[in-house]
């Protein structure tokens, strides 16, 4: 069983510092290789990234499955269209692929690692006294 | 599974380290000052050798400018703004 440690990423926000856990996906691209840092969001159901990520690496984003993202507010005027794709990634940390399924999102959507398909494949601990996320692979390819 | 296979075998070494060095991009933007992303906040940036090399609100920006300078592997992630972050919801 593999597994990795991330440090937290730290950001000054109004209310004080805070620390976020993230994780690093290498994607490849039409025109070569880029790294994306995500926010690992236990309480997301799926993965969220920008449209423009999803047709950079070659996808057509229109053929995923339609979503329609709200926030807290209830407003159609704050709703967003995403669509659901089915991607590969590669973890370098440990230089492993994962099947994702990723919300793709119109809009400033910010890069999240969410449950579906990262889950299954990691037990992950969120240690906030550490500042520090343990990743352990469950589940041999 | 085969999509793992075919993304393997494109995957080098030497891509794999130079993925590893960007990550250190990463904890540089980590222990960067403040002030120093300051005018970054809300923008989606591009890291390499631990300096912005590019940044805009928007991802088309940013690859647009990405293109222009072709700079190789970069680190993308987003400066959020001084929030809190909270859910989506999707339907």
């Amino acid at each position: 069983m593999s597994s990795f440690t991330k440090k937290w990423r730290r950001q000054k926000t109004r209310a004080g510092t805070v620390y976020r856990p993230v994780i690093d996906l290498l994607f490849s691209e039409r025109t070569g290789h880029n790294l994306y840092s995500f926010i690992v969001d236990s309480g997301a159901d799926i993965t969220l990234a920008p449209r423009q990520l999803a047709e950079r690496i070659g996808l057509d984003w229109n053929k995923g499955s339609k979503v329609t993202l709200t926030g807290i507010s209830p407003k159609p005027e704050c709703s967003l269209e995403g669509r659901i794709h089915r991607i590969t990634a590669l973890i370098p940390d440990i230089a492993i692929e994962l099947n994702l399924s990723t919300c793709f999102a119109y809009g400033n959507a910010p890069y999240l690692i969410g449950r579906e398909g990262f889950f299954d494949e990691f037990d992950v601990t969120l240690d906030k006294r550490r500042r520090r996320t343990i990743f352990r692979r469950v589940k041999a390819t | 599974m085969r999509d793992r296979r075919r993304l393997g075998e494109k995957i080098s070494p030497q891509l794999l380290r130079e993925a590893r060095l960007r990550q250190q991009d990463g904890e540089w933007l980590s222990s960067a000052k403040p002030l120093v992303l300051r005018r970054y906040r809300g923008k989606y940036v591009a890291i390499r050798n631990k300096r912005i090399l590019a940044a805009s609100t928007t991802m088309k920006g940013l690859y647009a400018k990405l293109d222009k300078l072709n700079p190789g592997m970069v680190l993308i992630t987003k400066v959020e703004r001084p929030t809190l972050l909270v859910y989506v919801e999707l339907h």
